[in-house]
């Protein structure tokens, strides 16, 4: 089955707060963009098929196997990344170690091999690192491998943190608001780089939370709407933004947020 | 038996008071203070100092509320504030060195002789039948507690109370909306050290306080607010109440060697079976 | 759940909301690819160090020998509290307690024909399981709440050694029966016996945290719940970090109890706890040189006010409020901003050339 994930009338809420009402939606191979107004349930719906929540209702199947209820580490080892809204690096690591970091999936070694630095874990470690650094240098990012992640403005470090997640081999990969605070040239180079990637792994499939329209219509075929908590629509870029019910819901929201 | 409730109530009533005090500060602050005891100490032999010097005993009582307040702010404004960006060790830390540099400062001053606070109804007790006997001044720290509870619960409904719980929820849009967190944090300081003295007073006049007390105080405060999982009120006043009353039961049937030990584990049972404490009543923050 | 559901929302606000992290957190492992890279240079004055430290029973009196080697064990000692702290982010403070697991299991051992050298491995392993016993429950807690209660029951370990009398002595203390080298006087003997455990522990813990289990710590220290998106267990983790601390402090402190000759359980309360948190802290969080700093600034301070008698105690209150006032990032932040200085930056360009 190539369908990567599968969310079934996943219902979610917080005390009285409804954020995820009758979610379905079905995520192929390539990039899907999710979209919506503030507060819509994007999120969630990142939080919901990543572990870190269990849905009220409903079901979310990876590769046909459902999630609910599982942990987020497990989650990760079926093949699942994310990045977050605000890069969560560890800030005294350089941006390769950084990247290290990921690849959970493939750590099949034990604590006593990582403890003792025992040659397996070496020859690992190794690999890894050439990896890692391949990975950093399609993102454009391999030029200062060992400088502290720290050091590096905050639109690289979420670049890193996208290389971080590949670093996985994901089947999925969540991205929240990758290109917010993003330079132009910065932008180009992540969707560059996704590109590349996706062309290099056709099965996996990349999830999208964006603000930015004109990002989502370059990068995806297809688009989700979320509006509180529900989808009401779902397609083609160019004829999702032009569906009225979708212009209403951002116009409305605007002008909400405009009182 | 109605002996042991009492003065189970009675410390209890001091654990509570301590553990509330600490539950203040930490909301303004976001330390567990292990100064607090200390603080409560020194207000309450500067007071012990004033009586000594032949004023009246209200004026003594006074005395040391005041210091309290003063000690705290002091504290938070020139110690505190400048650590609080660095995270939670050094503040922790700060507070330990301080525990420690204000019990050594003590003993400087005043020795580590155990002293008491005399007050007017020291050694009255009051029949309650069956030939027991309870000591005014255990119905004095039972009642004082309960009020100081009281006014706090109160304080917290008010609209500094409110500003503070909001602070404490989120501190970023606590400032945006001109919270000034800087006042709040002080007051905090300022209440805290006002609580704690009442605290220690309260135990001097009913037993002897030194420079031993606040070790196991503290963390008798501790516990308290652990039961309260460092956000509900009433959950820290009655964890301290039920504490004391343990306690003096393991003292009284089983044997005051173990009664530390018996917090100890108290504390580490209530963290594991509920590891956000008892947090019903008033919050301080929405778990 | 709670605290999962905590953390993903508090992503969005604060970059590192880790609990005794911040401060720490900006020395440890600072650079490793930069420490692993002078590996040879490292390597060198690794070796000239300990060449130095072999030969100073041969040249100092027996009071300098018996001060260094307190510092050795410990450095140890804060090694273990360090990888706990600074590198899994979590303030646990049994630490005292474990320590003291390893002082009178070793003891203990002793005196029932266990060979010395035998005891450390063995206290060793039984203060990690015990260290692993407290975390179970301890590392599900948040900051503080992990503090108190891992306070609590390194107390409560504290008091079960002097309530187990007539294994331990009690109150009263016991002697531990000192291991000496074969032909070799016993404070030399004791010396390189700390030389020598010291230099493998600094060896072995250094090569743990430099590879992917370093890594994946400080990701689960800095990251928290988080850390599981990266397939990584966060709560293993933090609880093999608690054992490995408590393996850690249990061997120092058998090398403690061959140095004090008599233990009792007092000097395993606040009076040791403090120190440790003293030295974790000043000594940040490098994978070597930071535990040796700590101890070695404790240790010089305890000296020096040992002639102060009663006024001892305020003298090192107020010596760690000083400390922790100016330096709130340890001494290693002092280090780091003098290297970061132009000062820092022209002397390493003179290196690289």
């Amino acid at each position: 089955m190539t369908t990567v994930v599968e969310f079934r009338g996943v219902d979610k809420s917080f005390g009285g707060n409804v954020v995820l009402e009758g979610v379905d939606l079905v995520v192929e191979p390539g990039f899907t963009g999710l979209i919506g107004p503030n507060g819509a349930g994007k999120t969630t719906c990142l939080n919901v098929v990543s572990g870190y929540l269990r849905p009220d209702a409903g079901d979310v199947r990876l590769r046909g196997r459902s999630v609910v209820g599982t942990s987020p580490t497990t989650v990760a080892r079926l093949g699942v990344s994310r990045t977050f809204q605000t890069p969560r690096l560890v800030p005294n690591l350089s941006a390769l170690e950084n990247v290290m970091v990921g690849g959970g999936r493939h750590h099949r070694l034990g604590h006593i091999a990582e403890l003792f630095g025992l040659p397996a874990a070496r020859h690992d470690e190794r690999a890894q690192r050439e990896r890692a650094r391949d990975l950093l240098a399609t993102f454009g990012l391999g030029a200062h491998p060992q400088r502290q992640a720290s050091g590096f403005p905050i639109g690289s470090q979420k670049i890193i943190e996208v290389a971080r997640a590949l670093l996985n081999d994901p089947v999925l990969l969540l991205l929240d608001e990758p290109a917010a605070g993003l330079g132009a040239e910065d932008v180009d180079t992540l969707v560059e780089g996704l590109n590349g990637w996706t062309r290099a792994h056709p099965e996996a499939a990349v999830m999208i939370i964006e603000h930015d329209l004109e990002l989502i219509t370059r990068l995806c075929p297809r688009v989700a709407v979320l509006h509180f908590g529900r989808i009401i629509q779902a397609g083609a870029p160019k004829d999702v933004l032009r569906d009225p019910v979708v212009v209403e819901a951002y116009l409305g929201a605007d002008v909400a947020a405009g009182d | 038996m109605l002996q042991t409730i009492v003065s189970g109530l009675e410390s209890g009533s001091w654990f509570a008071l301590l553990g509330l005090a600490i539950v203040v500060v930490m909301k303004a602050a976001d330390v567990p203070n292990f100064a607090m005891a200390e603080m409560g100490l020194v207000a309450t032999y500067v007071g012990i100092s004033v009586a000594g010097a032949g004023a009246p005993f209200w004026l003594a009582v006074l005395a040391t509320l005041l210091f309290g307040i003063v000690l705290g702010v002091l504290i938070d404004v020139a110690l505190m504030r400048r650590l609080s960006r660095f995270g939670h060790f050094p503040l922790l830390l700060m507070t330990i060195g301080l525990s420690l540099a204000l019990n050594a400062l003590i003993g400087l001053i005043w020795g580590h002789d155990p002293r008491s606070f005399p007050a007017p109804w020291s050694g009255a007790s009051v029949g309650v039948g069956g030939g027991v006997e309870i000591g005014v001044s255990q119905i004095v720290s039972i009642v004082v507690g309960l009020l100081g509870a009281l006014a706090i619960s109160a304080f917290f409904r008010s609209s500094t109370g409110a500003q503070m719980r909001a602070v404490a929820e989120n501190r970023a849009t606590a400032r945006l909306v001109g919270v000034s967190a800087g006042r709040l944090s002080a007051i905090a300081w300022g209440v805290g050290g006002l609580i704690a003295a009442v605290t220690v007073m309260l135990q001097a006049q009913s037993a002897l306080v030194s420079t031993l007390s606040p070790t196991s105080l503290i963390i008798y405060g501790f516990v308290a607010a652990t039961m309260g999982g460092f956000t509900s009120l009433i959950g820290t006043f009655v964890g301290g109440l039920v504490l004391g009353v343990i306690q003096q039961f393991v003292g009284t049937y089983f044997s005051t060697a173990a009664q530390f030990s018996v917090a100890l584990l108290v504390v580490f049972l209530v963290l594991v079976l509920r590891p956000d404490g008892f947090t019903r009543g008033v919050r301080l923050r929405d778990v | 759940m709670s605290e999962t559901t905590e953390a993903v929302t508090d992503a969005t606000l604060t970059p590192s909301a880790s609990v005794g992290g911040a401060s720490i957190a900006a020395n440890a492992g600072a650079g490793l690819d930069a420490q692993r890279g002078s590996g040879l240079r490292k390597g060198i004055v690794a070796v000239v160090a300990l060449a130095l430290l072999f030969a100073v029973p041969f040249v100092a009196n027996a009071y300098l020998v018996f001060v260094i080697s307190l510092t050795m064990v410990y450095a140890v000692s804060t090694l273990g509290f360090n990888l706990l702290v600074g590198w899994s982010g979590q303030i646990g403070l049994a630490h005292a307690a474990l320590f003291a697991i390893g002082a009178y299991g070793s003891a203990i051992g002793i005196d029932a024909g266990i060979p010395f050298l035998v005891t450390i491995p063995l206290a060793g392993i039984a203060a990690a399981l015990l260290a692993v016993v407290i975390g179970f429950p301890a590392v599900r807690l948040r900051g503080f709440f992990l503090a108190i209660a891992t306070l609590a029951l390194g107390m409560a370990i504290v008091e079960l050694i002097t309530f187990a009398r007539p294994l331990t002595g009690g109150g009263a203390g016991m002697n531990v029966t000192v291991f000496a080298l074969p032909g070799i006087k016993n404070s030399a003997s004791t010396y390189f016996v700390v030389l020598a455990i010291a230099a493998i522990m600094f060896f072995l813990v250094r090569r743990a945290l430099v590879g992917r289990f370093g890594r994946t710590l400080q990701a689960v220290r800095d990251l928290g719940p988080l850390a599981g998106s990266l397939g990584v267990a966060p709560l293993r983790y933090r609880l093999v970090a608690f054992g490995l601390s408590g393996f850690i402090a249990a061997v120092a402190g058998t090398l403690y109890a061959q140095l004090q000759t008599f233990i009792f359980p007092a000097m395993f309360g606040m009076n040791l706890l403090v120190p440790m948190l003293v030295m974790v802290f000043v000594g940040g969080a490098g994978s070597l040189w930071g535990p040796l700093i700590g101890a070695a600034f404790a240790v010089v301070l305890i000296e020096f006010f040992q002639d102060l008698g009663d006024q001892q105690a305020i003298a090192y209150g107020l010596v760690l409020m000083v400390v922790i006032a100016l330096l709130p990032g340890g001494l290693t932040s002092l280090f780091r901003s003098v290297r970061d200085s132009r000062f820092g930056a022209r002397l390493r360009r003179g290196r690289q050339r």
